[in-house]
C-alpha cells in the first residue's frame, strides 16, 4: 500500500513539476494563455491514383484477334487445373497424370505456337508475403514437371499470386483444397 | 528540488525497463485516474463530439498508462466547483476539450487539464487540424502529448499514418493510408492487383508497393503528396519490398529472376541488386537487423517454414527460432523477435496462429495471442508496441499489442481484408 501511495505521490509529482523540462511538449501556460500546436501531418496532402491507368498489358490479358482468343480459350477450359496438398509444393502422385495430359494438349498442333503463364495459387492460410513464394514454388514444381513432359521450357512463364485469386471464396476445407493449385494461361 | 525531481523521473522511468519476453510486468503500481469531459458549443454536432471523445478515450486506454472512465462527461469549459473535481470519480486528472470550427473547415480544440485533486488548471493548450476528416489525427496528437505530460514511455507511434494494402475481389487490391485505429482512410492506390505497401522513409511522405497490373510484377516508389509514381524494378513470378533500411536507402526485396524466390538488398542510389539467401526452397520476409548489417527472414530450409537471419555478404545462416513447426512471418527491433507461428500440422486445429515474442538474449518465449489468425507482425519504432494482422469471425482488423502492459487491441476492417502493412 506504502508502495501505492508512494508511486501515485511520484507520479504526480513528475506530472506537476516536470513539465518544464520538456519544452517540446510543455503544455503549462504560467501567464494563463494557451499555446497552440499543430496536428497535420508533414504528408498533409494525400494523393490518390488509378493503377490500371498503366501503358503496360495486363499480366492476365493477352492481346489476341477474336479467333486466336477463341482458341486460347478452348485451350485453357481443357487443361487441367494442378492442386497441393496444405503447405506443399511438390507434385502430388495423383496430379502427375493430369500434368502429363496438359503437356500433351499445349504440345498440341493448335497449341504449340502460344507461350505459356503457370500461375501458382495459394489458400488463405499464413502470411501472405509466404504464401507468394508459396505459390510461386507450385508454379516452378508444374513447369518443371511440363518440360520433362516434352513441353519446351522457353514456352513456360511463371506468376504467383499467392492467396489473392480463390476459386472458392468459402472458408472450409473443400475450398481450400481447391485454392491450393496452379491454373495456365496462353498467351498468343 | 530539481534534482528531487530529476531522481523521480529516474525511479519511474526504471519501472519501465524491462525484459518484454517475460509476461509478468508490474510497471507501475497504480495508473492515474483520468476522466474526460466534453465542453464543446451545442452548436457542434453531437455526433461529432462523440466520435472525437470516443478516439480520445480509446487512445488514452491504448496507450496503457491511465485508468480511463469510458463515460461521456460534459462541462462548461471554465468549469465550477463540481466539474472541476468530480469527487465521486476519485480522479487524479481531468481532460477538458472545447472542439470548434474555423471558416476554413480548420478544427480546433482547446484542451484543459487538471488536477482533480486540487480542482486547479495545470495546463492548457490549442490544437489545430486543417482538415475535418483527419480529426482522429488531432485525438492522437492530444493522447501523445498527455502521455509525455506524466512521463510515460512515448506513445508518439500513435501519430504515424498505417499503410496497407486489401483485398476487394479476386485479383483485386487498393492500398490504403490510414490511421491506427482505421477510423481515418484514405485509398491511395486502386484498380487491379496491388500489394505489399511499405513505407519508404520515416517522413512517411512516399511509399513503395508491388503492382501486378503490367506484363511482370513491378515494384513502384509513389509520392504520398503528388501522386506520381516511379518504376523501381520488374521481375519475373513474384516481386515483394519487405523492408527499407534507416536511411531510406537500401531496400529488402524478395524476386525471383530465376523462377527462385531470394532476398536480395537493392541499393536505390546505385541501382544495384545484392543478393542475400541462395536456398532452392522458399526465402521471403526480409527485415534489417543488426544496424542494418543483417537480415531476418523467414525460410523453408529445415523442411518447413522458420526464422534465420545472415549477415549481408555472407554465407553462414544462423536458425533464430526453436520453437514451433511454422513460423511464417517475422518482424525484429533490437534485440527482440516477434513472429506468427501456426499452432497444428494441420488447419483445422482450434488454435490456429499466434504471435510469439523472443529475445535473442534470453530463451524465452512469451505468447502475444491465444485467438484467431494473428499474422504478419510489424514492430513500432519502440520494441514496446507491435502491430498485427487479425483474422476473427471472417473479419480482418488491425491489431495492436502493447508489450509492456500485456494488453492487445483490435481495429476491424468493415469492407475487404487485409493483405499486408507497414507503420
Amino acid at each position: 500500500m506504502k508502495l501505492l501511495l508512494a508511486s501515485l505521490t511520484l507520479a504526480m509529482l513528475i506530472f506537476t513539476g516536470c513539465s518544464q523540462k520538456n519544452p517540446d511538449v510543455d503544455m503549462t501556460s504560467k501567464d494563463g494563455k494557451s499555446t497552440e500546436v499543430s496536428a497535420d501531418k508533414k504528408a498533409d496532402d494525400i494523393s490518390g491514383m488509378d493503377s490500371t491507368n498503366s501503358t503496360s498489358t495486363d499480366m492476365s490479358k493477352g492481346t489476341a484477334t477474336n479467333s486466336v482468343a477463341k482458341a486460347i480459350a478452348t485451350l485453357e477450359n481443357s487443361v487441367n487445373k494442378i492442386y497441393f496438398d496444405f503447405d506443399k509444393y511438390d507434385i502430388r502422385p495423383d496430379m502427375e497424370s493430369k500434368i502429363k495430359e496438359n503437356a500433351r494438349l499445349l504440345n498440341a498442333m493448335n497449341a504449340k505456337d502460344f507461350s505459356i503463364k503457370v500461375e501458382g495459387n495459394s489458400d488463405e492460410w499464413g502470411t501472405d508475403e509466404y504464401n507468394y513464394a508459396l505459390g510461386l514454388k507450385r508454379a516452378k514444381s508444374v513447369k518443371e514437371s511440363l518440360i520433362s513432359f516434352g513441353v519446351n521450357k522457353e514456352r513456360i512463364m511463371i506468376v504467383s499470386f499467392g492467396e489473392s485469386n480463390p476459386e472458392c471464396k468459402a472458408s472450409n476445407k473443400a475450398c481450400w483444397d481447391k485454392n491450393r493449385r496452379a491454373e495456365f494461361k496462353l498467351l498468343p | 528540488m530539481i534534482k528531487k525531481l530529476l531522481v523521480c523521473v529516474a525511479l519511474v522511468s526504471s519501472l519501465f525497463a524491462y525484459d518484454a519476453t517475460v509476461e509478468i510486468v508490474k510497471k507501475m503500481d497504480k495508473l492515474p485516474k483520468i476522466a474526460l469531459q466534453d465542453a464543446s458549443s451545442s452548436d457542434i454536432s453531437q455526433s461529432f463530439r462523440k466520435k472525437f471523445f470516443k478516439i480520445l478515450v480509446g487512445d488514452l486506454r491504448v496507450s496503457s498508462h491511465f485508468d480511463v472512465v469510458d463515460e461521456y462527461l460534459t462541462s462548461s469549459y471554465d468549469g465550477n466547483l463540481e466539474e472541476n473535481f468530480l469527487n465521486e470519480l476519485k480522479l487524479d486528472l481531468i481532460l477538458r476539450f472545447n472542439i470548434d470550427f474555423e471558416d476554413d473547415g480548420t478544427i480546433i480544440a482547446k484542451v484543459k487539464l487538471l488536477n482533480a485533486k486540487s480542482g486547479q488548471v495545470d495546463t492548457q493548450k490549442i490544437y489545430k487540424i486543417s482538415k475535418q476528416n483527419r480529426y482522429p489525427f488531432l485525438a492522437h496528437k492530444i493522447a501523445v502529448e498527455l502521455n509525455n505530460k506524466i512521463g510515460a514511455p512515448s506513445v508518439k507511434w500513435m501519430e504515424q499514418f498505417v499503410i496497407f494494402s486489401k483485398y476487394t475481389d479476386s485479383k483485386k487490391s487498393e492500398i490504403v493510408i490510414a490511421d491506427y485505429t482505421l477510423s481515418f482512410q484514405k485509398t491511395v492506390v486502386k484498380g487491379g492487383l496491388n500489394i505489399f505497401p511499405k513505407w519508404a522513409n520515416k517522413a512517411q511522405n512516399a511509399f513503395y508497393y508491388t503492382s501486378y497490373n503490367g506484363a511482370k510484377p513491378t515494384l513502384y516508389r509513389v509520392d504520398v503528396r503528388s501522386g506520381k509514381r516511379k518504376r523501381m524494378l520488374t521481375g519475373d513470378g513474384m516481386l515483394v519490398c519487405s523492408d527499407v533500411s534507416s536511411d531510406g536507402n537500401k531496400l529488402i526485396v524478395t524476386m525471383a529472376p530465376n523462377d527462385q524466390a531470394d532476398i536480395y538488398v537493392y541499393d536505390i542510389n546505385k541501382k544495384e541488386l545484392e543478393k542475400v539467401t541462395s536456398y532452392s526452397g522458399i526465402d521471403v520476409n526480409g527485415g534489417f537487423i543488426d544496424n542494418d548489417k543483417r537480415v531476418v527472414f523467414v525460410s523453408d530450409r529445415l523442411g518447413y517454414p522458420n526464422i534465420f537471419a545472415q549477415k549481408i555478404g555472407s554465407k553462414s545462416v544462423e536458425q533464430m527460432v526453436y520453437h514451433g513447426r511454422n513460423n511464417n512471418s517475422v518482424s525484429a527491433f533490437d534485440n527482440y523477435i516477434v513472429y506468427s507461428s501456426r499452432e497444428k500440422s494441420s488447419e483445422f486445429g482450434r488454435k490456429t496462429f499466434n504471435l510469439y515474442l523472443i529475445s535473442t538474449k534470453t530463451d524465452y518465449i512469451r505468447q502475444l495471442t491465444a485467438t484467431g489468425k494473428n499474422l504478419y507482425p510489424r514492430f513500432a519504432d519502440d520494441s514496446e508496441t507491435i502491430m498485427f494482422i487479425k483474422y476473427y469471425n471472417n473479419q480482418s482488423a488491425l491489431g495492436v499489442i502493447r508489450l509492456n502492459a500485456n494488453k492487445s487491441y483490435h481495429f476491424p476492417l468493415k469492407v475487404g481484408k487485409i493483405q499486408s502493412i507497414d507503420w
